[in-house]
């Protein structure tokens, strides 16, 4: 009786029934940043569904969407990277991107992950605090007087780029472009039936110019074995044998990985914590009287709008999931988002609570070997640009102009720009 | 001190096992990490301590 379930178009008010979820477009912009009315039918009645408007398969509950990141043998992540095969042609060497950490399998994920890993740790971020803290006070120095800003542009989306670009001692100078071209790939990856020319010329150019961007550090770090940064340690990495360990495919990998998985994430989650504490202002007010709750909010975010909405796979084998049965070469996109708000994995899940008994439970960083690396990094500077702002601007309110937009995409949906709020200059700590 | 490890809080990162794979080792079927030596020497009791500090799902313990 799956026709039974149904829910309502939030702007046309038509009914949705499980026969209509085929239709379901994420790419749609109303459809994508608010998916439940879709979803919630789909987890009742048909829980992994057909997506003709993209030609995948969406897995829409917590179980399903677990057990497929925790099985990398049977859900690869190689060749889940689609981009428009238009944008492709235009990409004589393969799109550099496919080599990310993320996009490769056992054993050569492994193996990268290694290198990587130990830039990340949660000693490390904690030794980037103080960094963090500079910025995000020198960002609102900028802004304070005005009593008005867009956030988005002015604030979330400067934060997490600088510390990468720290990070890989990149000037500081370039983490503009750096954001762009990250951005412009995340999107490429998002919109695999892309065909408008424009649009398509412009994004390659922006994976050439990144491309070179790092090819050109690699080529400079080559040079100075004597730093001690990521991209100097993976290109003097040798094996016993005096060999690289890594190819320099692999290198561009995990450096365009790096930069794109840490432009945008957690400026969108820093974001949507906004958006959500401000909507409901009382939160906020808690955060001010109560900054040690910061951390909740944020994990509480990450759930209730992660900012990685639907996370790619592609089956190596028969296997049945959610009821249907797969072969080999058929491709899934996990909608994280649903899962989120899957009633078995959180109670009240479509409420954002601060009193959560498991607010870590969500996959927001993923689940499995390909949780993010960067997770410790992205929890500090989301932290910490927070409490900068709660204890700076106490008065901060959303301004009657604030409109958020975002960017609209299968991958991730990062925050474009209007976030205005406002406050009392004369309150706010300058 | 003993390496004790929740199988039931661990979402299969395996940091673990690249902060300290003397001691743990991430199940190539199950993909839940498991402790391989609960007693450690120092030198891979130090590692222990590290991989307790990055686990992300907060499962393991030393003490």
């Amino acid at each position: 009786m799956t026709s039974d379930v149904v829910s309502k178009c939030p702007y046309t008010g038509a009914t949705i029934t499980a026969d209509d979820l085929e239709g379901y477009d994420p790419l749609d912009r109303g459809q994508g940043l608010d998916p439940e009315p879709w979803m919630s039918v789909a987890r009742w009645a048909k829980p992994v569904f057909y997506m003709e408007a993209v030609g995948q398969w969406c897995v829409t509950r917590g179980a399903e969407v677990g057990e497929v990141l925790r099985d990398p043998e049977t859900f690869s992540s190689a060749d889940a990277v689609t981009i428009s095969p238009l944008a492709l042609e235009r990409m004589p060497d393969g799109y550099f991107l496919e080599d990310a950490i993320a996009a490769v399998d056992p054993p050569q994920h492994t193996a990268m992950r290694k290198f990587a890993s130990r830039f990340f740790t949660a000693r490390q971020s904690e030794s980037l605090v103080s960094f963090v803290t500079e910025l995000a006070d020198r960002l609102i120095d900028e802004f304070v007087d005005r009593g008005e800003v867009d956030l988005a542009t002015e604030f979330c989306q400067h934060i997490p780029i600088q510390v990468v670009a720290t990070m890989l001692e990149v000037d500081s100078a370039r983490a503009r472009d750096l954001y762009e071209w990250a951005v412009n790939g995340l999107m490429l990856q998002s919109e695999p039936n892309l065909s408008d020319p424009v649009r398509i010329e412009h994004a390659v150019e922006t994976q050439r110019q990144f491309f070179d961007f790092i090819t050109g550090l690699m080529a400079e770090r080559r040079d100075t074995p004597e730093r001690a940064d990521l991209i100097t340690t993976l290109v003097h990495a040798r094996s016993d044998d005096g060999t690289p360990s890594l190819t320099e495919r692999e290198v561009v990998g995990i450096v365009a990985n790096v930069l794109s998985a840490g432009a945008d994430t957690a400026a969108t989650t820093i974001a949507n914590c906004l958006l959500t504490l401000l909507e409901r202002r009382e939160l906020w007010e808690r955060m001010v009287a109560d900054p040690d709750l910061i951390p909740r909010a944020l994990e509480e975010t990450l759930r209730h709008r992660p900012p990685f909405r639907m996370v790619p796979r592609t089956v190596t084998k028969s296997v049945e999931l959610g009821g249907v049965q797969f072969e080999q070469g058929d491709r899934l996109l996990l909608h994280v988002h649903s899962a989120h708000r899957d009633a078995a994995l959180f109670q009240d899940a479509g409420e954002f609570r601060l009193d959560r008994e498991n607010p870590k439970d969500h996959m927001g960083f993923g689940k499995g070997i390909h949780y993010c690396i960067g997770a410790p990094v992205a929890r500090m500077e989301m932290r910490t640009a927070m409490e900068r702002l709660v204890a700076r601007i106490p008065s901060l309110r959303l301004s009657p102009r604030s409109a958020p937009e975002y960017v609209t995409g299968i991958v991730v949906m990062p925050i474009r720009d209007g976030l205005f709020v406002e406050w009392d200059v004369e309150a706010a700590a300058r | 001190m003993t390496v004790t490890l929740d199988q039931s809080l661990c979402g299969g990162c395996g940091n673990c096992a690249t902060v300290a794979g003397a001691v743990f080792e991430l199940d190539p079927v199950t993909h839940v990490a498991r402790v391989l030596v609960e007693n450690p020497d120092s030198a891979d009791l130090e590692a222990a301590t590290d991989a307790e500090e990055e686990c992300p799902f907060g499962a393991i313990s030393v003490g």
